[in-house]
C-alpha cells in the first residue's frame, strides 16, 4: 500500500488543523481534553500568520507512515482541493492525497478568538477565547480524526 | 514542464496568456477580436470553473499550457502549489505558475453578468477590450522562448 500524504486545513492554519495534525500523531491524548499549556505547545498553534496560508506544514508521520501536514485556505477550501489535486495529477501524484476539511469542527468562539488574535493582534483577548473554544470542539475534531484514520488505514 | 496562467475570477487574460504562449495569436501586433474568440476558453468564468485546471494545449517541446481561476486570494495557491511540489522535492520550474491578475477584477463581474443576461458577444467585446489594455504586460509574462504549438 502506498502512503499518503494527508492534509488538514482549516481557515487560518493556526487552530483546528493543527489541533487534529497533532491529534493524528499522537501528541495529544484522544481521552482526555488538552490543557491550554499542551495547546500552546503545539508547532503553530495560534502562530500562523496570513503570509502562511497556503504553505503546507509538515507534522510528522503516522504508525503507518503517511505524512502528515496542516494548511490554512482562508476561505478557499474547496478550490486549494481541486487545485492541488489537479497539480498532483498532472505529476502523477494525486492518489498520494488525502484532504480532510476541519473548518465544520470550528466553534464559534474559536472563529472569534482567531480573528481577534491571528487578524487583528489582539492576542490578549483572543487567545483564551481560541483556546476555550478548542477545547469545547476537541471531541469533534478526535471523531474527525478517528474517521481519517479507519478511511486511511482501511 | 508545465505552465499554469492562473486567473483572478477570469478566463479572459489567462487563455490569452496561454494563446500567446502557444502561438495561437501572434505575439507581434494586436490580435483581432475574432482570432481571440476561438482562442481556447476565451469566456466568462462561471462558477463551476473554480479552482478546475484547465489544459490548453502542448508546444513542440512537449510544454504542457494550461490555465484556471479562482475566485480570491491568488497568492495563497500559488503558494500552495510551490510548497506541494516542495513536499513532492519536485523543483518549482516543473510547474510554473504565472498570475494573470486583472487591475480592477470588478470587471469580471459585469463579463459574468452580462453573459448571464445572454449579452454574450457584449461579454466578449469586453473581454477583448481587457486583453487590448494588458497585452505588453502578457507579452512580457511569457516564458523566454515562447515556442510554436503542435
Amino acid at each position: 500500500m502506498t502512503t499518503k500524504k494527508i492534509i488538514y486545513h482549516c481557515y487560518g492554519g493556526a487552530h483546528s488543523s493543527v489541533t487534529a495534525a497533532a491529534i493524528h500523531l499522537g501528541q495529544l491524548r484522544t481521552d482526555k481534553i488538552p490543557t491550554a499549556q499542551e495547546l500552546m505547545s503545539l508547532a503553530l498553534f495560534d502562530r500562523q500568520t496570513n503570509d502562511g496560508h497556503g504553505q503546507l506544514h509538515f507534522f510528522g508521520f503516522d504508525e503507518w507512515g503517511n505524512q502528515v501536514y496542516s494548511v490554512g485556505c482562508r476561505s478557499m477550501g474547496q478550490t486549494m482541493v481541486k487545485i492541488l489535486r489537479g497539480v498532483a495529477r498532472m505529476l502523477g501524484a494525486a492518489d498520494e492525497l488525502v484532504f480532510v476539511d476541519t473548518l465544520h469542527c470550528v466553534s464559534l468562539k474559536m472563529r472569534l478568538g482567531g480573528y481577534l488574535s491571528r487578524r487583528w493582534g489582539l492576542i490578549t483577548l483572543g487567545r483564551p477565547l481560541v483556546i476555550q473554544g478548542t477545547r469545547e470542539a476537541f471531541p469533534q475534531i478526535v471523531e474527525l480524526v478517528r474517521e481519517v484514520k479507519h478511511k486511511v488505514a482501511g | 514542464m508545465n505552465y499554469l496562467y492562473l486567473g483572478l475570477a477570469d478566463y479572459y487574460l489567462p487563455a490569452a496568456a496561454a494563446a500567446l504562449h502557444l502561438k495561437l495569436l501572434n505575439t507581434e501586433g494586436l490580435p483581432s477580436r475574432q482570432q481571440l474568440s476561438a482562442v481556447p476558453y476565451f469566456r466568462p468564468v462561471t462558477a463551476a470553473d473554480e479552482g478546475l485546471i484547465r489544459f490548453v494545449g502542448q508546444t513542440v517541446e512537449g510544454e504542457q499550457i494550461y490555465l484556471v481561476s479562482v475566485s480570491k486570494y491568488p497568492e495563497i495557491f500559488v503558494r500552495g502549489i510551490h510548497s506541494l511540489l516542495s513536499i513532492y522535492q519536485i523543483p518549482l520550474s516543473a510547474v510554473v505558475v504565472i498570475p494573470c491578475i486583472l487591475e480592477n477584477p470588478q470587471v469580471s463581474r459585469w463579463c459574468r453578468l452580462l453573459e448571464r443576461l445572454g449579452w454574450h458577444s457584449a461579454a466578449q467585446q469586453l473581454g477583448t477590450r481587457l486583453v487590448y489594455n494588458r497585452l505588453p504586460d502578457l507579452k512580457r509574462m511569457l516564458p523566454d522562448k515562447p515556442t510554436a504549438a503542435e
